[in-house]
């Protein structure tokens, strides 16, 4: 099965250059011909089907202990559960590189199961972007990190290494494919982008399909930053989801320019304004995702993420560099079609709230990748590897976030073109005056810090935003269907009328909760340590811990000691539940790590680590941290994903023409 | 013959019928259909950036974003703009 996984890649490849060679070809010469353009179609379908066919050929390899291999032999033993044999396929660099593979295939394969309704002159163009992304990461994972290589080894090898067991975790099988699934979904906006610049079709089309996958993207990549926070959460054992490590940073560059795309093409859409601007985010994003890889595989960052340093860095630079350089060239070619037809009228309009808050964006994510790229820049100028820490991210972002935040309460708010200064006093002076309430009752009720205080009045400004907002759409509403604004009837109508519209409001609402719960966890954290022998208290927060005993467990490929904590409340001494911290000492790979107990609640998380036992094996030290509201964070998330998925829904398979056509009808023109 | 080896063999077969099919398929006749002129299509984008903004319009009215004399202003503007390009679309 081996050799039919290593064929498939193989014939991956070749179909990946016959679609980028054709689709350029055809784009050139014969444009007309819908023989050529079905044919490439359906090698890019096929692409993805080789490409699963090879994911098949070596997943079959791990469940099977197939040792002879070497990628297989260093991250599986017999004694992994055959769900983490599975994950172990993207474990390492080769098989990460293969599924990476996969995924750019499998969005290229959508986007041209669906591509028959697309405009025809981009296709060529659209198949040939798409297989260039794919050509380029099967080129890598064939030819330098091949996952196939058989194991250099005169004798079969009876059992294998074994998976890092910091990967041992049922994350392990949903993070991975679900950030991989968002970088690669951005490779399509990409395409849409070069097959506009490249065949000259520069209408609207290619923005208006380019924005639904950048949604698509853009929701997975949001799901598959938050599950890696969750994890990290979980599983590290330091009691925050989120460290600003160089690799977690990269996933989150393109999620900021991805943003930034998704406000302002809604001028473009509208207004004709910021062409180039758009082309530049989508160039950028792509080229951000590609950064992002290439950190995590080149070895020129530390990082827990990070897989070990290869050779492999100055191909991705090239690429790299290809692709700015081709942007660039294709910007200067199509230059005059790309100049906006209007400019922003006024500051009081949503066109130039959003232009702000492309600035906001941008501003986080260079000041994010100077905090990545710092300890690069000066080893190069100064000979010393110089790094920088939470404290430098936080201080710069936070302001930075807490503006954009500011911002999401008011784009929404105010009109396209221009809004009257009298809605600008309706519409925020009520919001205003109630964030001044909030955060003077917080400073009154203890909290003396000032970016705590700030953000809470902030997140309830944009709250008020978004419920004046609900309540105007909803007397529109009632006035068409006659019946009370507060009727679900009014409700549900204005919701379905403006989908798209209602869905946004829902993601920022998600933006909202999960800064209360980032806020909250930061500022008001509790982190204590101590240590305690059977039968001992320690109270933290409104909790009283006792440690009852200490329990040892078996399992096929480790040995765990837990340690029986009961949980009081510090008030009442009412037990409320028995948490179960343990340290696992791998057997195989001779590692031990800790796993955390955790009592998630509404209010609070209760966070208990096991740091280690003394020499007589009576006593435990232990770590303890209390996240406040910590759970809304996941909340929040959920919601975004949601708002995310209900805007990228289609609205109909109607054709362009008959769409404005329509529009035309009901405008009574 | 090995697993592994029919399986090459299968997947090498479908994609060459799958490939070659649209030479042989009647549906796929080379045809000389034009292609929306970029004329056509600019005339297409125009249309529908103005009743994309005339939507807007009415809809920022309705909820008291702008003013009465603002709402027929812009709406005079976009109707004129509009209207040229319903004539040329008619020329077309």
């Amino acid at each position: 099965m081996i050799e039919f996984g290593l064929f498939s890649l193989c014939v991956a490849w070749l179909l990946t250059v016959f679609v980028v060679c054709g689709g350029v070809f055809c784009g050139l010469y014969r444009r007309d011909s819908r023989v050529l353009i079905e044919v490439l179609r359906r090698a890019s379908i096929f692409i993805a089907v080789t490409l699963g066919c090879a994911l098949f050929g070596l997943g079959y390899g791990f469940v099977t202990n197939d040792y002879s291999i070497q990628y297989i032999w260093q991250y599986s033993n017999r004694e992994m559960p055959w769900i983490y044999k599975i994950t172990a396929i993207w474990g390492g660099m080769d098989g990460s590189m293969l599924l990476w593979c996969f995924l750019v295939a499998l969005f290229g394969a959508c986007m041209a199961a669906v591509s028959k309704q697309y405009p025809r002159p981009l296709l060529p163009w659209l198949y040939a972007a798409v297989s260039s992304s794919t050509l380029f990461f099967t080129t890598i994972t064939l030819f330098f990190t091949n996952p196939f290589r058989f194991l250099k080894s005169a004798v079969m090898m009876p059992d294998g290494n074994g998976l890092n067991p910091l990967l041992q975790n049922e994350y392990m099988a949903i993070h991975p494919p679900m950030l991989y699934l968002g970088f690669t979904g951005l490779a399509i906006p990409y395409a849409f982008c070069m097959a506009a610049l490249a065949s000259g079709h520069m209408s609207n089309d290619w923005i208006r399909l380019t924005r639904r996958w950048t949604l698509i993207g853009w929701a997975f990549l949001t799901a598959g930053i938050v599950l890696g926070g969750h994890w990290a959460y979980l599983e590290l054992g330091w009691g925050g989801f989120w460290a600003w490590d160089p690799v977690e940073n990269a996933s989150f560059l393109p999620w900021l320019t991805a943003t930034a795309f998704l406000h302002s093409v809604m001028v473009q859409e509208r207004k004709g304004m910021l062409k180039i601007w758009n082309v530049f985010l989508v160039v950028l994003t792509y080229a951000l995702t590609v950064f992002g890889t290439f950190l995590t595989r080149s070895g020129i960052v530390q990082s827990v993420h990070a897989f070990a340093s290869t050779d492999i860095g100055w191909i991705f630079l090239t690429y790299l560099a290809a692709l700015i350089v081709l942007a660039l060239a294709l910007v200067i070619y199509r230059w005059s079609a790309l100049q906006s037809e209007r400019v922003i009228e006024s500051l009081f309009s949503r066109e130039a709230v959003f232009l702000l808050n492309n600035l906001v964006l941008l501003s986080i994510c260079f000041a994010v990748l100077w905090g990545v790229l710092f300890p690069v820049f000066s080893e190069a100028f100064t000979g010393q590897k110089q790094t920088v820490g939470i404290p430098f991210f936080n201080a710069v972002n936070v302001p930075l976030f807490l503006a954009l935040v500011f911002l999401m309460g008011v784009g929404p708010t105010v009109a396209w073109r221009h809004t009257s200064l009298r809605h600008i006093v309706r519409a925020f002076v009520s919001p205003f005056i109630g964030a001044l309430v909030v955060s003077t009752a917080l400073v009154w009720a203890g909290i003396p810090d000032f970016y705590p205080v700030l953000s809470y009045g902030i997140c309830f400004f944009v709250l008020m935003t978004i419920w004046g907002e609900l309540q105007r759409g909803a007397r529109v509403q009632s006035g068409i269907t006659k019946a009370s604004p507060w009727s679900v009837r009014t409700w549900i109508a204005m919701l379905l009328r403006h989908r798209v519209k209602y869905g946004a409001h829902l993601i920022h609402f998600g933006v909202v909760v999960m800064t209360i719960a980032i806020t909250a966890s930061m500022a008001h954290k509790i982190e204590r340590e101590f240590t305690l022998a059977p039968g001992e208290r320690f109270s933290v927060g409104r909790f009283a811990l006792e440690l009852e005993e200490f329990h040892e467990e078996r399992e096929p490929n480790y040995d765990a000691l837990q340690a029986h904590v009961a949980v009081y409340s510090a008030a009442t001494g009412e037990r409320i539940e028995t948490l179960a911290p343990e340290l696992r000492f791998y057997t195989k790979n001779k590692e031990t790590t800790t796993e955390v107990a955790l009592r998630m609640g509404q209010r609070e998380d209760l966070y208990l680590i096991l740091a280690g036992v003394d020499e007589t094996g009576s006593k435990a030290s232990m770590k303890v941290f209390i996240n406040p509201l910590q759970v809304w964070l996941w909340y929040g998330a959920i919601i975004m994903v949601l708002g995310g998925a209900i805007v990228a829904v289609p609205v109909g398979s109607r054709t362009r023409e008959a769409s404005v056509s329509k529009n035309f009808a009901s405008e009574g023109v | 013959m090995s697993v592994g080896l029919v399986l090459c063999v299968v997947l090498s077969l479908v994609i060459g019928i799958a490939l070659s099919a649209p030479y042989f398929e009647g549906g796929f006749v080379e045809e000389d259909d034009a292609l929306e002129s970029p004329s056509d299509t600019q005339l297409l984008d125009s249309k529908e950036r103005l009743l994309r903004a005339l939507k807007d319009l009415e809809q920022d009215f309705s909820m008291g974003k702008i003013e009465e004399e603002e709402l027929s202003q812009s709406r005079s503007e976009l109707s004129l703009e509009l209207a040229e390009i319903l004539k040329k679309d008619k020329r077309a």
